[in-house]
């Protein structure tokens, strides 16, 4: 077994038991941070995979901002423990009747994963390590895909601007 | 993959060291427990209350904000790096029109007034 094997399997099993653990933790604020942990393994398995720009972007963007906005709506919300104040809809869901709906869910995930990794023609490691992992996002961000970018902007404005109507202050009304 | 064993090596280290150091003092020092000694540390205060409080729905904004202004630096960066290996007028006017949509946002968000601390 090489050293790269063992990392990622110790990666790949911190990872894991990090999403379990957002599931099953008793506590939201725990769950967050267990949250954090698996954004965190996500991106180190993107180092593994010499995807440098994509972990970059996984720890800047998940672990950073995402995590920034999930910990401010934790502290915005009553909820303390998992499973306080639940909608009768979402207890209904977790019942025997209803609970095979996740397991359907997350094994049609599965399989459409599957797929699309056996139909996926994967470069060969040699080329791949060749070539700065950025400049395969820049080249076809902004001359292949230059439209799709610019409307990118144009749903971050959107954001923004909901955004600021939906939290302002009531005496600005 | 070898460039990162430097990083995977500090990250190791960065762990050990202090979890290393404070089980090490935990193990010499001796235990005198007493209920003003384990009261969380509030800088001379007495601590009152729970940790968890809720804060005010305006200070949200400052995380959207900050999200938004965080995925427009994810798109800048490529650009920037790889800006001579793309076709340098369309590059330019492309990432133009995308930091003025932004400063639009911001202008808003200006105007509104959000960006001030409440």
């Amino acid at each position: 077994m090489t050293s790269t094997l063992v990392i990622f399997i110790v990666l790949s099993l911190l990872t894991l038991y990090a999403a379990y653990r957002v599931a099953t933790a008793h506590l939201i604020t725990h769950a967050a941070l267990f949250l954090a942990g698996t954004f965190a393994g996500v991106a180190a398995l993107f180092f593994m995979l010499q995807a440098d720009f994509l972990a970059a972007v996984q720890l800047l963007l998940y672990a950073g901002a995402v995590m920034a906005v999930v910990v401010f709506a934790i502290m915005l919300s009553q909820m303390r423990e998992a499973g306080d104040h639940v909608p009768r809809w979402v207890d209904a869901l977790r019942s025997p009747f209803f609970g095979f709906l996740p397991l359907i869910s997350s094994v049609a995930l599965f399989v459409i994963l599957l797929i699309s990794y056996l139909d996926t023609p994967w470069p060969s490691s040699a080329t791949a390590a060749a070539v700065n992992s950025t400049r395969y996002v820049a080249v076809p961000l902004f001359q292949s895909y230059a439209l799709p970018f610019e409307v990118a902007s144009v749903l971050l404005l959107a954001a923004l601007i909901g955004a600021i109507v939906l939290t302002r202050r009531e005496d600005d009304r | 993959m070898g460039k990162y064993l430097d990083i995977l090596v500090f990250v190791i280290g960065g762990i050990a060291f202090p979890v290393g150091v404070v089980t090490l003092g935990g193990s010499l020092r001796r235990s005198y427990p007493d209920p003003a000694k384990e009261a969380s540390y509030e800088s001379g205060e007495t601590p009152f209350g729970d940790a968890r409080i809720r804060f005010h729905i305006g200070y949200y904004i400052f995380a959207l904000i900050y999200l938004v202004f965080d995925v427009e630096a994810v798109f800048l960066y490529p650009w920037a790096v790889q800006y001579l290996h793309l076709s340098r007028g369309i590059a330019f006017g492309e990432i133009v029109v995308f930091v003025v949509m932004l400063l639009i946002g911001w202008f808003y968000a200006w105007r509104k007034k959000v960006l001030s601390w409440m």
